[in-house]
């Protein structure tokens, strides 16, 4: 025990000195969990912050600029990111809603791990216990530097066309299954709740239409969702944003992600909607 | 309830806390029952139903075992209670594999057989239902030294009850493990002290036990999680290859981890599981294998199935046979589709065919270069047999191998294969430490307390995604 806790507060001695940069994590259920302690312990308060899933998680920090804060996550919905916006101290000016697979239940396990109080507290005090200081995030890091790959999903950036065309197919296939009526109606009523709770604060909100391949903007459940989230907020009440609507093409990998150059226009776009929502 | 979870850490505190209290010694048995009730009971309460079914039955054939006058009479409730085990199995985890080899559509049932039909899996089915089955064959083996009075049965039906509620129910093997012969456990059912509690073994087997899940297996399981169709498509065959060895190294660490937590936890309440793994990746043969892995399945299937079938006594041919079925049965255990069978075929397959060389040079050879050609090969062979229960249709088995071969071309990501290997790193030391205790007995035993400081540490910092353990789907 003596020597467990004898690593534990060196380590954390060792984190607190040399604080080691972050990038790269190990899998993606790590970055989701590193992003959320970033957003929740960090003493800089954003202006704006993103929630959505791995769609607007490619939209690359160096578009969005300093101010803004992308807790997209993946394999989880935005309705996980508002429980997370909701629960933290931040109180960011605008929240970006990413609107095309904004149905997925919120992921209470992952929420309720991030904020019991005592391991809430625990992590604020000694930050080598945060997800993104753990020994094998920090070695990855450091080795990743010899090597020049960025992110644990670059793999993706340039597929071959026949894997292109399997994912769009596999993407198509899962897009046009039906979703029960019952869920879509708690994702929606749930959503309404966090809407009033965030205006209820003052902040303003947009909603985010991320452009896909042309055949899945018109599969059922993206369009479902944008038809339902635009007659529950509407055009005339809310700032909704789109960019692919005068025809423009983006390339994705697989069909709904985008490709880092494409996701850099987008970002830097979705930043000139971000500051001119704060000046108004 | 998963060993990982607050609920369970509360539940298992209080149980030891007042199992352990002055004056409450003659109610420590029910005080396990109860704590192992409440265990099943979470989250799926009316689970109970079969469980304590499963107890009654078990326990009134069992005992009328003993009870019986004539041979002729024991055979019979012997028999009644093998088959009602096998029944409720087959039932629960068989019904559309048995449905789909009689051609019967599912969807045609209706009523109480629907109902029962859209039951999820009870938890923990494949193990008590083996150890219902140990039950009655132990107590029937009567002229067996094992049985009745090593075994401490008792004499009245409320007291076996009791005793039989307690070997079914213990909450450290219940949901996945070790299974436990009756004729190992009823003996231990005696009253406990707290200064009989075997700390060593406790603790490290608990420490082990949790690194090994928390921080091997669930880490790990983020990785291997791209063994999935379609998306393995898109990775290099390096890739692929090092998420198989993850996988490999996955399952180890979460079974072996699993049945380390319930040895440690069955010791802090004066019980003794027996050792289920023992560093089964230096096995230089099949045979030795199964004598290293997932050893009280290995041990149950050989005294209660292969023995009884005939073993290697009717001759070549039969032995294979036997092999063959064992090992077939032993892998449907594992799940109600073909692609496990297949898997404990395969594996019967390897054990036939080593027989038959086991004259040879290959195996007979001492010399180091032979140990670990044989060794890589066994290790080689289990691991890619792994992927029929990672994919459990065969064409996506087909369509892994295929992406193997065939995506020689494409670049790695590094990054996957660092993490698998870091991850995978301590798995490795584990076994190589295995090896070097014979050698350097004195040296390892005065860096255990730094080792076990340091498993502890890692749990602490760097403990994965909280994952269900995988024996539990069984």
């Amino acid at each position: 025990m003596i020597c467990c806790f004898s690593v534990v507060f060196c380590y954390n001695l060792l984190i607190s000195v040399w604080k080691p940069g972050i990038d790269v994590a190990a899998s993606q259920w790590s970055l989701n969990r590193i992003k959320a302690e970033r957003y929740i312990y960090e003493p800089i308060q954003p202006s704006a912050v993103i929630v959505g899933t791995s769609l607007a998680m490619a939209l690359p920090q160096e578009g969005l600029g300093s101010q803004t804060v992308n807790l997209s996550l993946g394999a989880v919905g935005p309705l996980t990111g508002l429980e997370i916006v909701r629960r933290a101290r931040s109180r960011p000016v605008v929240v970006i809603i990413e609107t095309n697979l904004f149905a997925r239940e919120v992921d209470e396990e992952f929420v309720d791990a991030l904020f019991s109080p005592g391991a809430y507290l625990a992590r604020e005090v000694f930050p080598a216990l945060r997800h993104e200081f753990q020994p094998v995030n920090v070695a990855i890091n450091f080795a990743r530097r010899q090597t020049k790959r960025s992110s644990s999903e670059s793999f993706l950036e340039r597929p071959n066309p026949e894997i292109f065309r399997r994912m769009l197919e596999v993407n198509r296939g899962e897009l046009d299954r039906v979703p029960s009526a019952s869920a879509m109606d708690a994702a929606l009523a749930k959503l309404k709740s966090y809407i009033a709770t965030l205006e209820s604060r003052g902040v303003k909100l947009i909603f985010l239409k991320m452009p896909v391949h042309h055949t899945l903007q018109k599969s059922y459940v993206i369009a479902n969702n944008i038809a339902r989230l635009k007659e529950a907020f509407p055009d005339s009440q809310y700032r909704w944003v789109a960019f692919d609507h005068h025809g423009e093409v983006f390339q994705t990998k697989d069909g709904l992600h985008l490709i880092y150059p494409d996701a850099l226009i987008v970002s830097r776009r979705l930043r000139s909607e971000i500051e001119s929502a704060i000046e108004k | 309830m998963n060993f990982n979870s607050s609920p369970f850490l509360a539940l298992a505190t209080l149980t030891f806390l007042l199992y352990y209290l002055p004056g409450f010694t003659r109610y420590q048995v029910a005080i396990l029952i109860v704590a192992s009730l409440a265990f099943y009971a979470y989250g799926q309460p009316y689970l109970l139903l079969l469980l304590l079914g499963s107890v009654t039955i078990n326990s009134v054939c069992s005992f009328r075992v003993l009870q019986a006058e004539s041979q002729r009479r024991r055979l019979l409730w012997a028999a009644s209670g093998v088959i009602f085990n096998l029944s409720i199995l087959v039932f629960f985890k068989y019904n559309r594999l048995v449905a789909e080899a009689l051609m019967v559509s599912l969807s045609s049932i209706d009523g109480a057989g629907s109902l029962l039909l859209a039951l999820p899996l009870p938890i923990g089915i494949s193990f008590y239902t083996f150890h219902g089955i140990s039950l009655v064959i132990d107590v029937f083996k009567r002229g067996d030294p094992k049985s009745i009075g090593a075994m401490h049965l008792q004499t009245s039906l409320s007291a076996h009850f009791r005793q039989t509620l307690l070997y079914l129910t213990f909450f450290p093997q219940l949901i996945a493990g070790p299974i436990v012969k009756a004729h190992f456990f009823y003996p231990q059912i005696c009253p406990k002290g707290f200064r009989n509690i075997d700390w060593e073994l406790a603790f490290k087997s608990l420490i082990t036990g949790y690194f090994l899940k928390l921080v091997v297996a669930d880490n790990l399981q983020d990785q291997t999680f791209w063994i999935a169709y379609p998306y393995f498509l898109n990775f290099s065959s390096l890739n692929l290859l090092f998420f198989l060895f993850g996988y490999s190294i996955q399952i180890f660490a979460d079974f072996a981890g699993y049945s380390l937590i319930a040895i440690g936890l069955a010791a802090l309440f004066g019980y003794r599981l027996p050792i289920n793994f023992n560093f089964p990746y230096v096995s230089q043969s099949f045979s030795e294998f199964w004598t290293r892995w997932h050893m009280s399945l290995s041990s149950f299937l050989r005294e209660y199935l292969y023995y009884p079938l005939g073993g290697n006594r009717i001759g070549t041919a039969r032995t294979y046979i036997n092999l063959m079925v064992v090992m077939a049965l032993g892998g449907l255990w594992h799940g109600a589709t073909l692609s496990y069978a297949a898997w404990g075929a395969l594996h019967g397959s390897a054990l036939v065919v080593e027989r038959r060389f086991r004259d040879s040079r290959l195996y007979q050879g001492a010399g180091r270069y032979l140990v670990v050609v044989r060794v890589i090969l066994v290790f080689v062979f289990v691991t890619f047999a792994w992927l029929l229960f990672k994919l459990p249709r065969f064409e996506e088995v087909v369509a892994f191998v295929q992406a193997m071969t065939g995506n020689v071309h494409q670049s790695a990501n590094p990054l996957f294969i660092f993490v698998i290997a870091l991850y995978s790193f301590p798995v490795i030391v584990y076994h190589l430490l295995y090896l070097l205790k014979k050698r350097h007995p004195a040296l390892l035993e005065r860096a255990q307390p730094a080792a076990y400081g340091v498993m502890l540490s890692a749990i602490m910092l760097n403990s994965g995604r909280p994952n269900a353990f995988i024996y539990f789907q069984f």
